[in-house]
Parts: structure tokens; C-alpha cells; sequence
């Protein structure tokens, strides 16, 4: 299972799972690898690896996992293991929990933040 | 396994549960699993699992679906595709090697044995191309028992009723019927 | 393979059961049974009407009835078959005409 992946610009160069613009899933995702939602997700998603919301993306899920990079819309709460990246031009509305959370300038947040340094355990 | 370009991945690992749909092609390495709802291609690599409920124009399987696949316009079960359920489309491909258990249903079409299907848009006109020697110039008529002659129009008259089923295809090649000899036949013609 | 036992010609109709340890070739009509050791080979203008049971069959006609093979069974791109077929390899080549059901052995992984 690969660990190192690409994550400074362009995820989609190593990554395995692409969700295209097109594609609506209602339910739970869940996997070991990295993720690349350019569509629509309801429900929940819980990963090993890192999640990228590109900014096409809509996510109305709680999410669980290790890394998040959101450039589009998450309506939920988020818990990360390692770090929350909230880019420019994303709207997130939701909790998020994570020992380490970037907001660029030009985000959108609403909601609160926790920083508990512990490690996360599965719920 | 080819993947096709600019689509949808679900990488070896992932699980989604649920429903998806999508107006782009989609490649499954990974498990899918509740219904999936696609107006382009569906392509199941050897490594994905699809149990689900299958709506979309073209599937490729090459991996294990479970479930009922409903395509309009092919499904191709590749050597190493596996699928247990039923199969709703006009073109299916079996290669030497896959594994398929369910039905399978290609719409309608002219069926051996006189039964009479519904007029369906996914007919299509194949049985032109099927039967071209049957085209043959009519032969003359010769001598021929006595015995074959009742045969004739029984056989006839069944295959005529299929083909009244459907006007729209084209005009139904003659039939020969029953003579001993190898070279002459007689055409029946409908009337 | 075995040797061809039996040609049934364009004009030839057959009705009956049909049995035997030979290949053979319908370019005419059966109707009844088969039941044959090795091939049954039904040629584009062959029209089979029976249940089969063989060890290969090989469509390019028109067959209606229940297939049972021991080896493979070849539906081709000419074909048109009405039927339930029993066997462990099927092929459905582009353009064939099928419908009924097809068992073969199909190993699903175990988490299914």
C-alpha cells in the first residue's frame, strides 16, 4: 500500500481513487488509499489515507481520516488523524478535529475547532 | 485491462456502500456495493467486486459482479469476468473462459420455433445477415414423394406466423423444404 | 475429434431422438432430442428444435430447447438460440441472438 504520495499540488498524479464531476454517491466510502472527490458524496467516509475535496466537490458526510485538503463544499464533521487543509475558495460548514488545521485566506468556516493533541481512535 | 481516460477510479481499496450514478465512464477496482447507475461505460478491472445493481450503457467485466446488469447497448464478460445475475441487453459477449450464471435476455427477436415475441426498439433486423443462403434462386420443381408434400405446409405455415410478427423486418428469405435429393428444393412462398 | 458420423442436410427434416458417439453437422431441421457423445455443429441454415445433450455444441442457426454440455458450448455471431444452457464453458460471440439462462461454475471470492 503506497504511503507516499504527491500531495503538494495536482493529488490526481498519484493517486488511485478519482471521483469525477459527474458522479453522485449516496452511502458510505471507506478504503487504505488516497481519495479525490471532484463529485458529489452523501452519507459518510472514512480513510487511512488523504482525502482531497477538489473544488467541484460537494460533500454533505461526516469524514474520517487521516490527511483532508478541501478546495470545494463539505457540509460535516470532519476528524482527521494528521491534518485539515481548508484552501482558498472552499466552504466547509462542521466540526473539525485534527492536530493540525491550515484555513487559507479566502475560506469559508463555520464551526468549531478542536486541536486535542491526542491521536485519533476509531470511533 | 485498459482504463479509460479522464474517468472515474475507485482505487483496490475502497469500499463505497450505497448508491452511485454518474454521466461518465467508471473503472471499479475496488468494491462497489448497493446500485450503480451510469450513461456511459462501466468497466469492472479484475481486482473489483461489483454486488449491485447494474444500470448503465456499456459494461465491461473483467472482475466479479453480483447482481442484475442492464445495459443498453453491450456487456462483455472478458476471461478472468465472473457475474452471477441476470443480463438485460441487446448485445452480450461470453469470452472463452468467463464464468456467467443468470439469464440473459437480448430484447426481442425473431424466435426459433414460431413463438411470437413483442415488437421491441432493441430488436434488430439480424435475421437478414443470417440466412443468405437461403436467398438462393428458386430451383425448378421435380419429382418429388408424395409424403413430402403434407410437411410442407404445416412448416410453413408456423414459420409464417413468425414472420407476420414483424412487418417492419425485411421480407423473409424463402424456405426450402424436404426432398431426398441433395439438389432440389422447393420454395414455399407467402402469400 | 471424433469423426463427422452424421450430416442432416439443408433438406432434411428430422424428428425423433437423435443419438450417437460421431460428430455431427445439421444443415437441415431436428426436432426431438439429441443426445450425442461428442459435437453437434447446427450450420447457419441448420434449425435445431430439441434438448440437447453432448459434449460440444457449436450454433451458427437457429436452436430452441435446453442445452446440457459436457465441454464448451459456442453460440456464434450468426446464431440465434431460445433455451437454458448447462455447461462449464459458454461463449457468446458479438451479434449472437440468446435468450434463456447459462449455468456455469462460477467462483465467487468468499466475502461475497
Amino acid at each position: 500500500m503506497a504511503a507516499n504520495i504527491e500531495k503538494a499540488t495536482a493529488p490526481r498524479g498519484g493517486a488511485h481513487t478519482v471521483i469525477g464531476g459527474s458522479i453522485v454517491i449516496d452511502g458510505e466510502i471507506s478504503g487504505d488509499e488516497d481519495l479525490v472527490i471532484q463529485g458529489t458524496v452523501k452519507g459518510k467516509i472514512s480513510l487511512k489515507e488523504s482525502l482531497f475535496v477538489e473544488s467541484s466537490g460537494v460533500i454533505e458526510a461526516d469524514i474520517e481520516t487521516a490527511n483532508v485538503e478541501v478546495s470545494g463544499q463539505v457540509t460535516g464533521n470532519i476528524a482527521a488523524s494528521d491534518k485539515v487543509e481548508l484552501k482558498t475558495d472552499c466552504k466547509v460548514v462542521g466540526d473539525i478535529r485534527a492536530p493540525r488545521i491550515l484555513i487559507a485566506d479566502g475560506a469559508i468556516f463555520k464551526g468549531n475547532v478542536d486541536m486535542d493533541v491526542k491521536e485519533l481512535k476509531g470511533k | 485491462m485498459a482504463t479509460l481516460d479522464g474517468s472515474t477510479i475507485i482505487g483496490e481499496s475502497i469500499l463505497i456502500n450505497g448508491s452511485l450514478n454518474g454521466d461518465e465512464d467508471l473503472t471499479v477496482r475496488g468494491r462497489v456495493e448497493g446500485t450503480l447507475t451510469l450513461t456511459r461505460t462501466l468497466v469492472v478491472e479484475p481486482t473489483g467486486i461489483v454486488k449491485a445493481e447494474v444500470q448503465v450503457k456499456n459494461c465491461i467485466i473483467a472482475g466479479v459482479v453480483v447482481g442484475n446488469v442492464t445495459a443498453s447497448e453491450s456487456v462483455e464478460i472478458t476471461r478472468e469476468g465472473r457475474m452471477v445475475g441476470d443480463i438485460n441487453s441487446p448485445r452480450v459477449i461470453i469470452v472463452d473462459g468467463a464464468s456467467f450464471r443468470g439469464r440473459i435476455d437480448m430484447g426481442d427477436f425473431d424466435l426459433p420455433h414460431g413463438e411470437r415475441p413483442a415488437r421491441s426498439a432493441l430488436a434488430r433486423p439480424v435475421s437478414a445477415p443470417s440466412r443468405p443462403a437461403m436467398r438462393a434462386p428458386p430451383a425448378p420443381l421435380l419429382s418429388r414423394p408424395a409424403m413430402a408434400r403434407k410437411e410442407e405446409p404445416k412448416v410453413a405455415e408456423k414459420l409464417e406466423k413468425t414472420e407476420k410478427a414483424f412487418p417492419a423486418k425485411p421480407p423473409a428469405p424463402p424456405v426450402p423444404v424436404g426432398v431426398g435429393t441433395v439438389k432440389r428444393k422447393v420454395i414455399v412462398r407467402r402469400k | 475429434m471424433a469423426e463427422t458420423s452424421g450430416i442432416i442436410g439443408r433438406g432434411t427434416v428430422v424428428k425423433g431422438n437423435l443419438s450417437g458417439s460421431g460428430d455431427v453437422v445439421v444443415e437441415g431441421r431436428v426436432e426431438g432430442t439429441v443426445s450425442l457423445k461428442n459435437q453437434l455443429t447446427i450450420e447457419q441454415d441448420g434449425k435445431v428444435f430439441a434438448d440437447v445433450e453432448l459434449e460440444n455444441l457449436a450454433v451458427h442457426g437457429e436452436m430452441s430447447g435446453d442445452i446440457q454440455a459436457a465441454d464448451k458450448v459456442t453460440i456464434s455471431s450468426t446464431a440465434k438460440v431460445v433455451g437454458d444452457i448447462k455447461a462449464p464453458r459458454v461463449v457468446i460471440e458479438d451479434g449472437a441472438r440468446f435468450k434463456g439462462s447459462i449455468e456455469m461454475d462460477v467462483k465467487l471470492p468468499e466475502d461475497i
